[in-house]
């Protein structure tokens, strides 16, 4: 899905997905790209440890800008490359709970009983 | 009943104002089936639930399916033509085939038809169509859906169970509590105003339901479960355990105001995401000046104006807890499924974000809100397994803990009671 994904969303060819000083983080838009909170959190459960560190560290060094830069958009009509971006963001919250207290990718629940979203935040 | 409200102070302790005994608690009530029988016929066939809101329904035509375990019924909920909300058994009173669409737990419809033959009810469960009516025999006149008991308060949709005129309408039973709490729900960050966002979130936790209460309405615990999440929202140096600021009581509704602290600092070395997104931290205590500002400063949020204020949580007895936080709202409902199983179901409300600052919070805050559940949730499951492999005969229940000595109390008493009238 990534690619293609990509190229219909900027469109012209361009394979891009993040505005232009952000671009070295697409893998990571790519990968945290979820319209929802229940997306974010199931992405956070099927990935390792290490990979949330990885993402964790990638983009918190950068969590400013990115929120200087979001500053100048009007939330409910962010061109699709500022969607991407705060997408990550969201997704960077989840990591840093798996980081910052966990330790792990997430609580287990006993028994399998897990959290299941009905309704999310007015969609992005 | 009229409201006892208290305000904490060093001599003061809420046990002996609010003349509670202090003795220990039998655990029966929180491990035992038979007792959840009783609670079954005694509270939840007899009191006023809440089982919705009309946000959920808002327009003529919608509807909801609800299984409701402790009250032994499915119900459907139905938003009027004539813009009346009213709850039906759901079944079909041809050859009790289910009234409800089938797999689905809400939409939209402009009858009800049965999923087995096609007989046809209005929104307002009178019959409409009988493919082959004259088939029939005696089909009584005023064959409809089967009715319950349905009222609309603040928003909220209660029913009440029982099969012929109620102990007590529901106004009687909000009492001085439905007059107190009345007036928030258009406020900022609650269900009825129109910029209002909601997160709705469930699940099923493996505890009784009133343990998982308990656990929401005392801060003693949280700097020992929740250390590195909440643990400096809730105590400080001048109440490490969390003292509630005030509680108060209305016949069996209850409700605490949370210490927040003053001067809680995020640890932004620690947490620097959450310095990012959320910089006041998970429950941003917020002064009263600041309440009212934010429109806030209705009389029964922080009813004592207090600046040591983290949140409110309001018990509406039996099982639903409206939470009035600075960044919204909350409403929660303990279901219970067994003595040792229950439905955790909350909806969270916020004012729509203008800015992605305000966004990110929020983002932030239901996320966060999630890991602290989660907490809690492990903890209740292992606190019932706990109870049930032991011979633990009696709990203890501190000045901190007196919301879950009053809930204690307020179960026993409707499960003896005569009439639902005589708790209120």
């Amino acid at each position: 899905m990534p690619k293609a994904f990509a190229i219909s969303a900027k469109g012209q060819g361009d394979m891009t997905i993040l505005p232009e000083p952000f671009q070295d983080l697409d893998f990571w838009a790519e990968k945290w790209n979820f319209s929802d909170i229940a997306g974010r959190y199931g992405q956070r459960k099927a990935s390792t440890m290490a990979e949330l560190r990885a993402f964790y560290e990638a983009v918190k060094p950068r969590m400013q800008a990115i929120l200087d830069h979001l500053d100048g958009f009007s939330i409910y009509q962010l061109p699709e490359a500022e969607r991407r971006l705060y997408r990550m963001l969201c997704g960077l919250c989840e990591a840093s709970a798996a980081v910052e207290l966990l330790g792990t990718p997430y609580l287990v629940p006993p028994d399998g009983h897990d959290l299941e979203y009905r309704k999310g935040l007015a969609v992005l | 009943m009229t409201a006892q409200i208290i305000q904490s102070a060093k001599d003061v302790v809420f046990h002996r104002i609010m003349d509670l005994g202090t003795g220990p608690i039998p655990t029966d009530a929180y491990r035992s089936a038979s007792f959840h029988d009783l609670e079954k016929e005694r509270i939840f066939k007899r009191a006023w639930l809440s089982v919705a809101h009309i946000v959920e329904v808002p327009n003529p035509g919608d509807y909801l399916v609800l299984d409701i375990a402790a009250g032994d019924c499915s119900i459907i909920i139905v938003h009027g033509r004539d813009r009346v909300v009213r709850a039906f058994y759901d079944v079909c009173p041809h050859r009790g085939s289910k009234i409800s669409p089938a797999g689905a737990t809400c939409g939209r419809v402009r009858s009800l038809k049965c999923r087995y033959h096609a007989w046809n009810f209005d929104l307002d469960g009178k019959l409409l169509f009988v493919p082959g009516r004259d088939q029939f025999f005696d089909l009584p006149e005023d064959i409809g859906l089967l009715p319950i008991h349905c009222e609309t308060w603040e928003g909220q949709i209660f029913i009440n169970l029982q099969r012929g005129e109620p102990d007590i309408s529901l106004s009687e039973y909000l009492g001085d509590f439905g007059r107190f709490y009345t007036g928030l729900q258009g406020l900022p960050g609650h269900p009825l105003n129109a910029d209002t966002d909601q997160v709705r979130v469930q699940a099923v936790w493996k505890c009784n339901w009133k343990l998982a209460m308990g656990a929401f309405v005392e801060a003693y615990h949280i700097r020992t479960l929740h250390p590195k999440t909440i643990g400096n929202h809730y105590a400080s140096a001048q109440n490490p355990f969390g003292h509630p600021e005030a509680i108060a009581r209305w016949g069996p509704h209850t409700c605490i105001s949370l210490y927040g602290n003053p001067s809680y600092q995020l640890d932004a070395e620690a947490m620097p995401v959450e310095a990012a997104f959320n910089p006041r931290g998970y429950h941003n205590p917020k002064s009263v000046a600041e309440l009212d500002s934010a429109g806030l400063g209705h009389p029964a949020i922080n009813f004592i104006r207090t600046e040591n204020w983290a949140q409110d949580i309001y018990h509406l007895f039996p099982n639903t807890f409206l939470y009035v936080r600075t960044g919204g709202s909350s409403i929660v409902r303990w279901w219970p499924l067994s003595h040792d199983r229950m439905i955790w179901d909350a909806q969270l409300f916020f004012p729509r974000a203008q800015t992605m600052r305000q966004r990110m919070a929020q983002e932030f805050a239901v996320g966060r809100q999630r890991e602290i559940v989660m907490e809690d949730m492990i903890n209740l499951a292992a606190q019932q397994d706990a109870l049930a492999k032991s011979p633990l005969e009696h709990m203890q229940y501190g000045d901190g803990e007196v919301m879950l000595r009053m809930i204690d109390e307020i179960v026993r008493q409707a499960v003896d009671a005569k009439s639902i009238r005589d708790i209120c």
